[in-house]
């Protein structure tokens, strides 16, 4: 927790008026009550009359508009505190003037008489709690006894003899000790004021904390729980109650694991204890019971709850993962549906496509027929052959998207697996009079692959490389080994790739723009197999190139398990 | 040709493929014996005790593994060489195939007549 300052100044003196108003209210009508006491237990009223009804009066005036004062004070201060600080101290000197002028009358009047000396008495008693009540300014509290005393004094040492000295000396001695008593009650105010607005400050701080973490834990969406060491529920939030149906009086004060256990509850808490005593938090996928016996999937936060270096308990998060769940699991039978749809409809299309394929191939053997038919049937076996690779290429796709298939990798040497590849598509470099070369990998070591997958990548990457570069250009095998990495690439004079289709190169179904003016039969599926078997066998396949110029496409796969 | 004569039988229930099977066995000499179905198949194998025979999987009434299954188990007709024809490449057909001791395995759609005729006579050979 922060270190509160000490309260400011200001804030103490907006205190210290509001206090002085306050006190001053019950004061403020008494000067009225005293003098009707005057008035009743003296002859004051029938021998001075005139006199008492003046001061009767001024006092009733005085006294009601500093009760007003007083009274609207704490109200209206704030709006204009010098204003408000104005009036009520006119109000108090009003008031000292007022009574402190009745007083040194009474004296002149009566001499020494008991009048005079009990009208003094209650005087000084008006003076001792004004000394009081204006503790919060001594300086006001001083004038005031000055104003209230002084024409008495002034007046019993003008008068002098037995009938004035006595009176200024005991009323002047008095005067004096209100004087510094009164600095001392200021000096205590101030000190027990700064306490008090310290504290107050304190205790607003804490409770405006605990008003927050209240909102913070009552607003969370998480459902919320805080147990001691013995797993006993300390509090709750609304979420909490919400998930497991619990009212928060049902829970407190109760094990927790108990509430909300499931079958496997035990093991999973001994784990999650011992993680938390070493003060680490847990999180976990789990599933919890409500009230009513039914399970809800959830993520558990627990977090241990360690307050000055003591384990005290601990905080624990659950969020309802029944939707993600559920999501989820339409998501893998989406999938699942999707895959098994295309491998049933790639089974089923082959049937017929075999029986195209077979019939054409016995067609092709008749020596009868024309040779204008003779062709028209080559033509068919040529295109039945194409649609037979696509269906082919759509299966290993859906395997390969699937994560049904299992590779069956075995050390195989790259370098022959590239030369019989090359062997396959051999009479179309020829025809095409391409140049081809092969650098590298004599003495590179077998690597662990799935040979049957990857002949499918050399071949894709291979057949690409002879379809999309202008006869007679430059075709390049480069193989070599950097640390446990197989680098292999192949570089082209061809036609190139568009730089904004780059990024969507090894994407399904892609084709950039400029392959459609050499041939329009591809599928847009064999780089993005590649990429899958790249995938699938913890490689990584990239392309480089510049339009009109050519492309370089290099994978890389880990030798490891290389024998 | 040391072949020729021999009986195929071709056990394969889409008559189209049962028709180009038939021509081109028949062309290279073969005595080709058909059969529609899974138990047309077998019967045909314990009475008739072809020399080869081409089983497709996916048939009516006997799947081509069950037929498999029993002509390998009985002893007069274990030593008939097998060759499987099918158009699923489920990688557990293909286990069990192995399993079952068939002599060879192809995808129609990825096989040539030309082809199969060379893998014929190579398996009468042996």
């Amino acid at each position: 927790m922060q270190q509160l300052d000490a309260p400011s100044q200001r804030e103490l003196t907006v205190q210290a008026d509001l206090d002085i108003a306050q006190w001053s209210r019950v004061g403020s009508l008494m000067h009225f009550i005293l003098l009707l006491v005057v008035a009743v237990a003296s002859p004051y009223f029938h021998e001075h009359s005139r006199v008492m009804v003046a001061a009767a009066a001024a006092v009733f005036v005085v006294g009601v508009a500093r009760f007003v004062v007083a009274s609207v004070f704490a109200a209206r201060y704030r709006k204009n505190p010098a204003l408000w600080r104005f009036l009520f101290k006119a109000g108090t000197y009003a008031a000292a003037a007022v009574w402190g002028a009745f007083c040194c009358l009474t004296v002149a009047f009566y001499g020494d008489q008991w009048v005079s000396w009990f009208v003094l008495l209650i005087t000084t008693g008006i003076a001792a709690g004004a000394s009081n009540s204006l503790s919060p300014d001594n300086a006001l509290a001083r004038r005031y006894t000055v104003i209230l005393l002084g024409p008495t004094v002034l007046y019993g040492s003008i008068r002098g003899g037995f009938g004035g000295y006595p009176i200024a000396l005991v009323v002047g001695l008095y005067a004096g000790f209100l004087w510094i008593q009164g600095r001392r009650e200021s000096e205590f105010y101030w000190q027990a004021l700064n306490q008090r607005v310290l504290l107050g400050n304190k205790a607003a701080e804490v409770e405006e904390r605990n008003a927050y973490l209240k909102a913070l834990i009552e607003g969370s969406p998480l459902a919320f729980v805080m147990v001691d060491t013995e797993h006993r529920v300390q509090m709750c939030n609304v979420a909490f109650e919400r998930l497991f149906q619990y009212q928060a009086n049902e829970v407190i004060g109760s094990n927790i694991n108990e509430l909300i256990k499931v079958e496997d509850i035990a093991s999973e808490i001994i784990g999650f204890q011992r993680f938390a005593e070493m003060g680490n938090a847990v999180h976990a996928t789990t599933r919890r019971r409500r009230k009513d016996g039914t399970q809800v999937p959830v993520e558990i936060h627990v977090v241990p709850l360690v307050v000055e270096d003591k384990f005290i308990g601990l905080c624990a998060l659950y969020q309802d993962v029944t939707e993600r769940k559920r999501v989820e699991e339409q998501l893998q039978s989406a999938l699942q549906m999707k895959s098994d749809f295309i491998s049933f409809a790639t089974h089923q299309l082959r049937t017929p496509l075999a029986g195209i394929k077979w019939l054409l191939e016995l067609a092709a053997q008749d020596k009868k027929t024309s040779e204008e038919t003779g062709s028209l049937v080559q033509d068919a076996r040529e295109s039945a052959e194409r649609l037979i690779r696509m269906v082919n290429d759509l299966l290993d796709v859906s395997k390969l998207e699937s994560g049904k298939l299992t590779l069956s990798p075995a050390s195989t040497n790259l370098r022959e697996l590239t030369q019989t590849v090359l062997k396959d598509v051999h009479s179309q470099l020829v025809a095409q009079k391409h140049d081809l070369s092969v650098c590298g990998g004599e003495d590179m070591p077998s690597v662990w692959i799935d040979a049957q997958w990857f002949r499918q990548v050399i071949l894709n990457l291979v057949s690409n490389a002879v379809k999309y570069t202008p006869p007679g250009g430059k075709i390049r095998v480069d193989m070599s080994q950097r640390n446990s990495l197989i680098r292999w690439s192949i570089r082209d004079s061809g036609i190139g790739i568009p730089k904004r289709a780059q990024s969507q190169l090894f994407e399904k179904f892609f084709r950039a723009d400029n392959v459609y003016a050499i041939e329009t039969e591809g599928t847009g599926l064999g780089l993005y197999m590649v990429r899958l078997i790249m995938k699938n066998s913890g490689g990584r396949i990239w392309c480089e190139s510049e339009e009109g110029k050519g492309s370089t496409f290099t994978f890389e796969i880990p030798s490891r398990g290389s024998c | 040709m040391e072949t020729a004569g021999k009986r195929v039988l071709v056990a394969e229930d889409d008559r189209f493929l049962r028709r180009a099977c038939e021509m081109s066995l028949r062309h290279l000499g073969f005595t080709v014996l058909l059969a529609k179905d899974g138990e047309e198949a077998l019967t045909m194998i314990q009475d008739q005790r072809p020399d080869l025979v081409l089983l497709d999987l996916l048939m009516p009434k006997l799947t081509g593994l069950e037929v498999l299954r029993t002509m390998k188990s009985a002893e007069a007709t274990r030593s008939i060489p097998v060759l499987i024809l099918t158009n699923s490449s489920r990688a557990q057909d293909i286990e069990e195939i192995r399993e079952l001791g068939a002599d060879g395995y192809q995808i129609k759609a990825n096989l040539s007549l030309e082809a199969l005729g060379t893998q014929i006579k190579k398996l009468l050979k042996d």
